[in-house]
């Protein structure tokens, strides 16, 4: 009896239930999909050129004149590494961004708004890890600064 | 003709998916805030440290006075491109938000839109840097 809401209250389930994708609404999910697809496959592809320039690639010029075989190895590897967390940590973050793309466009074809949520709810991921990313670089970024703020003293 | 009637009828947003979308509006916020820092600090950096920072350019790249204007533009239209974003990434976040608490379509509306044009300049912006890729990638090899 105590848990019932007055009349005329409207609650937080009645105002999403009042909410729709109209006609508007749709046409800019639509678009909005065609674009974070053109966004994410863009970005696969450039993995893949990252990933041929570390392996194929020439050296650089600075690189190539150096005497020692180890320090162009090790110029090599490092550069096969980072590009492995460039491909490996934004191929995560693209392949939710896709996600989102495919089930929203499916969604809106279909006319199936569980499509459209799954959809969103792999934006939030995408948003998500985006999010955790920035903090912990950040937070790299702070203790990197306190770290030579004290060697500096 | 049964789509376009489903479609004038629009397809409404259950609990479930407002919950999401409010997650979603919550971190493009925090994304946003961070942006917006982000961009302040450069500029703040940017003012303090304006002249050094030229000076260095200057010895790295060998580019004189008129270059360094051209540098300099290059910066201020790549700075107002990434505000835009942060402001897009925001009224989006506050937009859809506002939408859904007080069940007004037309808000909602908006913050998709911003959504949008969000991702329709990332697109621009992924394939240019796809173009530019490609062709180091050829030069590399």
């Amino acid at each position: 009896m105590e848990n019932r809401t007055p009349a005329g209250t409207v609650t937080d389930a009645d105002n999403i239930f009042n909410i729709s994708f109209d006609g508007v609404g749709l046409d800019h999910l639509r678009q909005l999909s065609l674009w974070a697809k053109v966004t994410s496959i863009c970005a696969f592809i450039g993995y893949i050129c990252t990933l041929i320039t570390a392996f194929f690639g020439h050296p650089a010029a600075g690189q190539a004149d150096e005497n020692s075989a180890a320090i162009g190895v090790t110029l090599r590897a490092s550069g096969v590494l980072g590009a492995f967390l460039v491909v490996i940590i934004g191929g995560a973050i693209n392949y939710f961004l896709y996600r989102f793309a495919v089930a929203v466009g499916q969604g809106v074809q279909s006319m199936n708004a569980l499509k459209v949520n799954s959809g969103f709810d792999s934006l939030r991921l995408y948003f998500k890890i985006i999010g955790i990313l920035l903090i912990i670089g950040l937070s790299i970024l702070v203790l990197a600064l306190l770290v030579a703020l004290l060697a500096t003293r | 003709m049964e789509e376009n009637k489903a479609e004038l009828l629009g397809m409404h947003l259950d609990y479930q998916g407002g919950i999401t979308l409010k997650e979603t509006a919550r971190w493009s916020k925090f994304l946003a805030i961070v942006g917006f820092a982000g961009l302040g600090v450069f500029v703040l950096a940017m003012l303090a440290a304006g002249s050094l920072l030229a000076r260095y350019f200057r010895q790295l790249t060998g580019i004189e006075n008129a270059g360094m204007g051209l540098a300099l533009a290059f910066a201020l239209i790549v700075l107002a491109i990434a505000v835009i974003l942060v402001v897009l990434l925001y009224r989006f976040s506050a937009l859809t938000r506002q939408g859904i608490e007080t069940q007004d379509q037309v808000t909602f509306n908006n913050g998709l839109n911003s959504l949008r044009i969000y991702f329709m300049i990332n697109g621009v912006l992924g394939v240019l840097s796809l173009i530019s890729t490609i062709y180091s990638t050829f030069t590399a090899l």
